[in-house]
């Protein structure tokens, strides 16, 4: 065997406990590299199956839907890996940086001392590398095998919303991938061994021999932290070596810090998933819901250069009004059906027109210069027995416009209602893309909270109007059911539709139309999966990567507290207790976490901030900051440091002060 | 008056055929204000003495009393206590605290019982000791005499019964080895301060007041030079 690497084989071997470290890291970077290249060959192989070989229209998006997340989650991984891997080949070179020098006395080059080093890198690796692999397919095999748990629940809830899919996430072994995720395991730990190498070969013989234990031959670093008798000693002096040996600590403060700051932003991502799927939840009485809606086509009006929508297939309100009659036929099932049309008009109104509120909600969108405002309007068509209850609530005969003067937005995460038309409103000028106009007269105002609360669905326009149904065609209806059978009105209900609106097994918008009976929770339910899967998934990766870096930890502290063992003999010959050497290393351990703490919680709540500010755009969420999360970190934080200080410190027990001292 | 009475002091490393006796029932007792020198050859049992002196080490029989206080009878923790407050030891190689400027590693005895030094009385070491112009530095950026000389200040700040010095000089050119023992000797015979001091420099040893030599564990010789 070459003598370099003899040389490399008895650090490892005498070095039982830090080599085992070494080598987890290195195994654990491999097997979450694995496990995500693995994902996307098995996530690739899903969507092939499912879209084609090119994924389709959408082949491009599905494409970065995969890789941007495995980029990402990759990235961090071989991050923390450096960080870890590279401070347990330093230690490593620090240990034998007198040996180094011998060696270099003797006629070794510059190359050599690297080789030694990399060599070391390299033994580990074939040991832990296809080990790492193993555990990384084991990984993904669970990972895939807790997916196909929700996947069937999924595919069921789906196939009722959308389309015939048979989502099936199977394990797939590919040997393009297996050598990808060699090739960058290796390619990782040999970079990270590179760094000390490359620092450990530039010393010179003379400062190898001099050093004895020490590659930074830059000494101690002066601290500002000055000692008195006030404070207790034992604290003035960790506080003291904290800050001396704050470039030793580096990289276990590193790992730490993004270890916190990656659980802190995915349980803010997870209240932030919750906040949402709240929002979204349709809970209005009624938990079945058939709906039918037409395709459509976007355009512009060649005359006014107004957006136009073109439907293939509008309902009338007269096919509605059957349907309606015939779901209510299944053992008098309570039906409260509406349809919209969003497009046809834009109302014109004065500054009058609009209530103070609305016109500092519009301050933001005003363009500024123009008399009129333009606002979308929304018009409603109801089944005619709760069109009817709702005219008797307002005090108008049927065949009347009912105003429903409520505008819902979203104002910067907050959900706001206004009334947005003054009193004195009672016609609408309202026009279509083509530039023709009609008065429309309202006959009666619904007010919040008179507004049922089936018409407050989200995604509503500003202007919105109760219509008479008679000789209206809208996109789409839908029919809320509140059936004592549930499945059997399901069935029933797909059947009845399928007679009016025949499919003929076409999937979703083939027929030019979609017409389909499901849960009002189901969207909820596919939220739910996709929120427990996401965060089954995320906490794992966060966990395991988080063990690199606690192992990280480990390795320092324990080979930190074997450096400074003569410092504590000479402490302890001057009359520090052990007690006190022990209390000294526990405020260390203290003031180290606190340290991780502080770069690590605020960048994580930052990132939790940023996040939400990004979501409360989209949706009136409120925003809670992971305080649960926080407090469990920040525990979590000073206990394991703790922990590792306390069993690396064990080994001072043992320490013979005068042995120690004669080193 | 007697600071240190040494009885029957004996220690044994190791067990069956590897058993060493390093001391063998080795008795003396140092007045105040002596100065003693114990000389002997490698291997002899004089750090294993001084050890036992300091507290440091337990022996395996006999006894230590330092200003009255048999010291094996302390708890460990006691026995640190004890030692912070009484006992002043010079290591060869200086053993300061290598992230701590100079006055701090003088004050550290007294910081470790949380008690603030008499600035003065620090000042006139520092001053004595000729670091007055290096008290904020750390020991790595200091000369080894002047660690050495830091080492001498930690010693003597608390006034102990004793100073423990093991060979001293032994890591300093001949220069700085003077300096330190006019340092130590000038607190002897000035302060008045006890002094013992283990050396194989016969030159050294003959400042003393009184020479112990050891060989193979035992005092063959007790020679008083001065009175």
């Amino acid at each position: 065997m070459n003598i370099l690497c003899s040389f490399a084989l008895k650090q490892l071997g005498r070095k039982k406990g830090r080599t085992l470290i070494t080598a987890s890291a290195i195994a654990l970077s491999a097997a979450l590299l694995t496990a995500v290249v693995n994902f996307v060959a098995s996530g690739r192989a899903m969507l092939v199956n499912f879209l084609g070989k090119d994924y389709g229209l959408y082949g491009g998006a599905y494409t970065m839907l995969l890789l941007v997340p495995a980029v990402f989650l990759a990235a961090l991984i071989i991050a923390m890996s450096v960080i870890v891997i590279s401070n347990a080949f330093r230690m490593s070179a620090n240990e034998r940086i007198a040996q180094f020098g011998t060696l270099k006395c003797v006629g070794a080059t510059k190359k050599q001392i690297y080789q030694t080093i990399m060599y070391e890198c390299v033994l580990l690796c074939k040991a832990a590398i296809p080990l790492g692999v193993l555990a990384g397919y084991l990984l993904s095999f669970l990972g895939i095998g807790i997916v196909n748990l929700y996947m069937e629940e999924l595919n069921v809830l789906v196939r009722s919303m959308m389309r015939q899919v048979d989502f099936a996430l199977s394990f797939a072994f590919s040997p393009a991938a297996l050598l990808v995720s060699v090739m960058i395991s290796l390619g990782t730990a040999l970079f990270s061994a590179m760094l000390p190498a490359r620092k450990a070969m530039r010393i010179t013989a003379l400062d190898c021999l001099r050093n004895d234990g020490e590659m930074d031959t830059s000494g101690y670093k002066r601290t500002k932290i000055a000692m008195d008798a006030d404070r207790k000693v034992e604290y003035q002096l960790a506080r003291k070596n904290v800050s001396s040996y704050r470039k030793r600590m580096h990289s276990a403060v590193t790992a730490f810090s993004i270890s916190i700051m990656l659980f802190i932003t995915l349980s803010g991502l997870q209240e932030i998933a919750g906040g949402i799927q709240d929002y979204i939840n349709m809970d209005y009485g009624y938990p079945v819901i058939a709906d039918y809606t037409s395709n459509f086509r976007n355009t512009v009006n060649p005359k006014t250069g107004r957006r136009q929508q073109e439907c293939a297939f509008p309902i009338t309100a007269e096919t509605a009004e059957e349907i309606t009659a015939k779901f209510r036929e299944y053992e008098e099932t309570d039906i409260y059906g509406d349809g919209q049309d969003y497009t046809t008009y834009v109302a014109l109104l004065s500054e009058q027109d609009l209530t103070e509120e609305m016109r500092q909600a519009l301050e933001d969108d005003d363009d500024g210069g123009q008399s009129e405002t333009i606002l979308e309007v929304e018009r409603i068509i109801l089944d005619d027995a709760h069109y009817g209850q709702l005219c008797a609530q307002v005090g108008i005969a049927c065949g009347g416009t009912i105003l429903l003067n409520d505008y819902r937005y979203n104002d910067n995460g907050t959900e706001r209602h206004i009334a947005p038309l003054s009193d004195t409103v009672t016609t609408l000028q309202l026009e279509k893309a083509d530039g023709s106009r009609d008065t429309l007269p309202i006959d009666g105002v619904l007010a919040m909270p008179e507004i049922p609360r089936q018409l407050l669905y989200p995604n509503t326009k500003p202007i919105r109007l109760i219509v008479p149904a008679s000789g209206m065609s809208v996109r789409g209806y839908s029919w809320m059911a509140a059936p004592a059978d549930e499945d059997g009105f399901m069935a029933y209900a797909k059947d009845v539709l399928e007679s009016y609106f025949p499919q003929n097994g076409k999937d979703y918008g083939e027929a030019g139309y979609t017409s389909r009976v499901f849960g009002a929770q189901d969207f909820t339910r596919i939220m739910n999966i996709a929120i427990v899967l996401a965060a089954v998934f995320l906490y794992a990766f966060v966990f395991l990567l988080g063990l690199i870096g606690v192992l990280n930890v480990i390795s320092t502290v324990s080979f930190q507290i074997k450096l400074r063992a003569r410092e504590f003999a000479v402490l302890q010959s001057v009359g520090m207790t052990s007690g006190s050497v022990r209390k000294m290393l526990m405020f260390e351990s203290v003031l180290c976490a606190g340290k991780a703490l502080v770069i690590g919680l605020p960048a994580g709540m930052g990132l939790v901030f940023l996040m939400a500010r990004c979501v409360k755009m989209l949706f009136p969420i409120p925003f809670h900051m992971p305080w649960t999360a926080i407090v469990i970190t920040t525990g979590v934080s000073f206990l394991a440091m703790w922990a590792v200080v306390r069993i690396s410190a064990d080994v001072l027990k043992k320490q013979n002060i005068i042995e120690t001292i004669r080193i | 008056m007697e600071v240190l009475e040494v009885k029957e002091l004996t220690k044994i490393y190791g067990s069956g055929d590897n058993q060493v006796t390093a001391l063998d029932h080795v008795s003396f007792r140092v007045k105040k204000g002596e100065f003693v020198a114990i000389v002997g050859a490698s291997g002899s049992g004089k750090s294993t003495l001084m050890n036992l002196m300091g507290g440091i080490d337990r022996p395996t029989s006999g006894s230590v009393v330092v200003d009255g206080e048999p010291i094996f009878e302390m708890s460990e923790s006691a026995l640190a206590i004890f030692r912070r407050r009484n006992i002043g030891i010079v290591y060869q190689f200086y053993n300061l605290i290598p992230n701590l400027t100079v006055d701090e590693n003088i004050m550290l005895p007294c910081l470790l019982d949380n008690r603030k030094p008499d600035a003065q009385k620090l000042a006139k070491i520092v001053e004595m000791l000729g670091l007055s112009h290096r008290r904020n530095h750390l020991p790595g950026e200091l000369s080894g005499g002047q660690q050495q000389r830091v080492s001498v200040g930690r010693a003597l700040i608390n006034d102990p019964a004793f100073i423990l010095a093991d060979e001293p000089t032994g890591n300093l050119d001949s220069k700085a080895g003077r300096e330190i023992m006019e340092f130590l000797t000038a607190a002897n015979r000035k302060e008045n301060q006890t002094l013992i001091l283990i050396t194989h420099d016969e030159r050294i040893a003959l400042q003393a007041d009184r020479i112990l030599t050891i060989s193979d564990g035992k005092i063959i010789r007790d020679e008083v030079m001065r009175v």
